[in-house]
């Protein structure tokens, strides 16, 4: 490079690092005003925590998002009320795992993800087969139901990857999808519902979904056309 | 507003800018909050979905790499850099498979870390990165590894063997990845340390990732000490911040860093003087320093473009301004000199995957770097304008499930504007040197089963003469005008490597071909391009977590390095030690208590610069280092103590003159007896 555009260089990097720290300075600021006037935003963030927190203390309580109902005929009752049951029991499962996401100690090498997705498809087995607590209380409709949630997390499982480029950028998340899942197998509009702010991964979670099709055991467990909702985590350890 | 550094930031700007910044700003901040809670309100009233059980993707560290070689890489993580208690990064990679460590005065301060076979000239065949970025110097200086605060670091990976196509110049015997930590959540550490030779360290850090995609670190790291020897007192200032911010379809990030390094240099000793006091300083030294100020400025940029492809790139700047004084012992030094540099590099690349030809990945990247190098001394000046450019591309194709076959070829071309002055100047009107070079590699990794996988690898390296290696090393008058040639290499290699959860295994073997390795001949006072060398070696190195108390480590490095045509041939390589070997151990007593223990050891080593192989050899040590911890809450305690057996040693030799008969002799730079260190720290979020 000939002196000339030496300085040019200089002082266009210097300026763009001034830049950036105006810009952190703004962001800093956006922080600062959104602790302070905001008490919504935080309200929101306490409640979304506190009701993992009881429905892992609490086996009855009943997960938030099933308490917007928007029918009410009695059959819609006694399918939500199995349903109802079996995110009950998973979200007694997995709460433990959504305050982990919360409030995640990143330098504390605890178990593996990989060894805490078997661990809880132990849990998943052990509960369908020999727990008699939930012996006593299912149903043969919840148990089913809680089955395809089971083989369906087993089948995402399988496609699941970890974007390299995603991996080389440190990018972590939690992207959440949900799809419409039809007896014969196939299915539709699987989109997001919940972005995990980055977009490589929020496309691998969308393909890790899409990839299960066709989904050839559905016929036996479902009647009609359901939609699921899966959240899937992307965890560097 | 109670951040003061943003309000020392905006204090700095136009009173009204901060009314008007608000006024701008605040709409846009309620809206970008409305928006943000209406987000979760809408997923509430979606539909009523049946929750399938989380799914959870994870990778793990060793599959993070940043680096796109197929090479053999060993990681050193967080754990075990905490596990040994190490203050710098140079006594974390010591002992390690293929590394040989030369440390002047035993505090890393004035350390080479050299890959290989290189030691003497290691500064300039290893290549160090810090997450990506050079940290190797454009003259024959040694990167400054202290620059990195080890409590800072993430892990460290070694990567064996050239990697001229990736990383270009000096990528010879292998390259060194620093990795700093990414901040998470909330997280602020303080340190502190005393020990020996009145040295004093604190290091501090907060770091931080918020919601909204804004992630920043700050640390200080501040060391005194009076060390070993009699006026080595050390003075070192690191401050460190970096500013990002993560978007949906990218990042990009500032970073900041300024060093204070201050250091009286005690120089060499005779065997004679060694035998009287190891600690003292030739009076003809007591007044050499080596004082600099370092200030680095970066920007990056990770940008994905579309699903299989995306562009990184980062703008660097470094500008070091040094002070020093080097005596001779012919007489002490009356003036000081001073070296400056100024470094600009551009290193932009795309990185991506071709479905089409079986998923594979390609790098294609360029680099441009720009060293501006001064010194002035009592003889003159010396000016060096060098100017690097390099493409390259690399593809790695899966060929089968189990093969990958990696191509790669670089082209360099470098540029030289020398100038020098004074009474022994050889170029006062300036000279222009300028040479390319074209490299490729060829690798295939076999992975044979999920615990073993094999490698090939066939890579060219090479390495440009240095700026101020076209003149004369630092302070001597320049005797005759030697326009050095390019140093050139292919390094052949095969290895295994074998992993079974957090066991693992390696082996290594290579061959090293170079010709034109440039070096420094102290007999003629001359940097010169050697003719043919040969280095062979075999490296081994493993990992065995026996109980989940007790892990072991070893690792053992043979190294046959020699010239093998010309003048020299048949000589061993200065410096270069034949065996080295780490034995590490770490034991937890119980959750609370945790031992480590290591022995370090190396063979003995032809003199650094006895080309000619006359002197004796610089005798081998074992040397056995240990250290003890203590968890409470937020807090560890620990202490470490080194050359436990209280060795008297010499971990550098190099070859002198005697300053009456003007013959060979050899010269010591004696290393710390026993010695410790305790460190309390306290993180805290």
């Amino acid at each position: 490079m000939d002196t000339a555009t030496r300085p040019i260089l200089t002082t266009t990097s210097l300026s763009l690092l001034l830049h950036a720290l105006v810009i952190a300075g703004a962001l800093l600021v956006y922080e600062q005003v959104a602790t302070v006037d905001e008490g919504v935003g935080r309200g929101v963030e306490v409640q979304l925590i506190s009701s993992v927190l009881v429905s892992d203390q609490l086996e009855t309580d009943v997960p938030r998002k099933q308490e917007v109902k928007p029918e009410a005929s009695p059959e819609h009752l006694l399918r939500s009320a199995e349903k109802q049951f079996a995110v009950e029991v998973l979200t007694s499962m997995t709460g433990s795992q959504a305050i982990v996401t919360e409030d995640k100690p990143v330098e504390v090498d605890s178990k593996s993800a990989e060894q805490h997705d078997d661990a809880m498809q132990e849990q998943l087995s052990t509960f369908q087969g020999e727990d008699p607590a939930y012996a006593a209380r299912s149903t043969n409709a919840s148990q089913q139901q809680h089955t395809i949630l089971e083989l369906l997390h087993r089948r995402i499982s399988d496609n699941k990857e970890y974007p390299y480029l995603a991996r080389r950028q440190r990018r972590e998340g939690v992207a959440t999808v949900a799809f419409v899942l039809h007896p014969d197998g196939s299915i539709e509009n699987a989109h997001l519902v919940v972005s995990s702010s980055a977009r490589a991964l929020d496309r691998a979670a969308l393909s890790a979904v899409q990839q299960i099709e066709p989904f050839v055991v559905a016929k036996e467990y479902l009647k009609n056309s359901e939609t699921f909702q899966v959240d899937i985590e992307f965890d560097l350890l | 507003m109670a951040h003061p550094f943003l309000r020392a930031v905006l204090s700095l700007l136009p009173p009204c800018f901060l009314e008007d910044f608000l006024n701008k700003f605040l709409p846009f901040c309620v809206a970008a909050i409305t928006v943000s809670i209406a987000l979760p309100v809408q997923a509430d009233v979606e539909s009523v979905a049946n929750e399938i059980p989380a799914v959870v993707v994870s990778a793990a560290r060793t599959e993070q790499s940043t680096l796109t070689t197929p090479a053999s890489i060993t990681v050193i993580s967080r754990q075990q850099i905490e596990d040994s208690g190490s203050r710098h990064i140079v006594e974390v990679l010591r002992g390690q498979g293929g590394v040989q460590i030369n440390d002047l005065y035993g505090d890393g301060s004035r350390a080479s870390v050299g890959m290989r076979g290189f030691a003497e000239s290691a500064g300039s065949n290893t290549l160090v990165l810090v997450d990506g970025r050079r940290l190797n110097n454009p003259d024959i200086s040694s990167p400054d590894l202290n620059s990195i605060a080890i409590a800072d670091v993430e892990r460290i990976e070694i990567v064996q063997g050239s990697a001229g196509v990736l990383f270009g110049d000096q990528a010879v015997g292998g390259v060194i990845n620093i990795i700093t930590r990414k901040p998470g959540v909330i997280r602020h550490s303080l340190e502190l340390s005393a020990g020996s030779y009145n040295t004093v360290m604190f290091h501090g850090m907060t770091s931080q990732a918020m919601d909204n995609g804004v992630n920043y670190r700050v640390s200080i790291d501040a060391r005194e000490s009076d060390n070993y020897r009699q006026h080595n007192e050390s003075s070192y200032l690191n401050g460190f911040g970096k500013l990002g911010y993560d978007y949906n379809t990218g990042s990009v990030f500032a970073e900041l860093q300024y060093i204070d390094d201050e250091l009286n240099t005690p120089g060499t000793l005779f065997a004679d003087e060694v035998e009287t006091d190891r600690r003292q300083v030739n009076p003809d030294f007591a007044t050499d320093f080596s004082d600099a100020t370092t200030q680095v400025g970066r920007l990056g940029l990770v940008q994905e473009i579309t699903g299989n492809w995306s562009f990184e790139g980062e703008l660097t700047r470094r500008d070091t301004e040094g002070v020093f004084r080097l005596s001779s012992v012919f007489g002490a030094e009356t003036e000081n000199a001073t070296q400056d540099r100024v470094i600009e590099e551009f290193t932009p690349r795309f990185i991506g995957f071709v479905p089409a030809l079986n998923n594979t990945m390609l790098t294609i990247g360029g680099d441009a770097v720009e060293s501006d190098y001064q010194l002035y001394s009592r003889f003159g000046g010396q000016l060096n304008d060098q100017s690097q450019r390099s493409i390259y591309v690399q593809a790695v194709v899966p060929a089968t499930g189990s093969l990958d076959v990696t191509l790669g070829l670089r082209y360099a071309s470098v540029e030289n504007s020398i100038r020098d002055s004074g009474t022994f100047a050889l170029y006062p009107s300036g000279v222009q040197v300028d040479d390319d070079v074209t490299v490729g590699t060829l690798g295939l990794a076999i992975k044979a089963n999920k615990k073993v996988r094999v490698l090939l690898r066939a890579d060219q390296n090479y390495r440009f003469a240095k700026v101020d290696e076209f003149l004369q090393p630092a302070y001597t008058p320049t005797f005759s005008p030697i326009l050095l040639d390019t140093q050139k290499g292919l390094s052949l290699e095969t290895g295994v490597e074998w992993t079974q959860g957090s066991n693992s295994a390696k082996f290594i073997i290579y061959r090293l071909n170079l010709e034109n390795e440039i070096t420094f001949d102290p007999v003629n006072f001359a940097n010169i391009n050697l003719d043919d060398t040969e280095r062979t070696g075999i490296i081994t190195s493993g990992y065995w977590k026996t109980t989940k108390r007790l892990g072991i480590s070893a690792s053992y490095t043979y190294t046959d390095a020699e010239v093998s045509s010309g003048a020299f041939a048949g000589k061993d390589i200065p410096f270069v030690a034949k065996h080295s070997a780490l034995l590490a151990t770490d034991y937890a007593i119980s959750s609370a208590w945790q031992l480590y223990g290591e022995l370090v050891a190396i063979s003995d080593r032809v003199f650094s610069g006895d080309f000619d192989n006359v002197l004796g050899k610089l005798p081998g040590y074992g040397v056995v280092n240990i250290k003890a911890e203590y968890n409470i809450d937020d807090f560890t305690f620990s202490g470490r103590l080194n050359n436990v057996l209280n060795k008297q040693y010499s971990d550098v030799g190099q070859l002198g003159t005697d300053p009456v008969s003007f013959l060979p002799r050899e010269a010591f730079f004696p290393s710390p007896e026993i010695n410790f260190l305790l460190t309390a720290a306290w993180n805290f979020r």
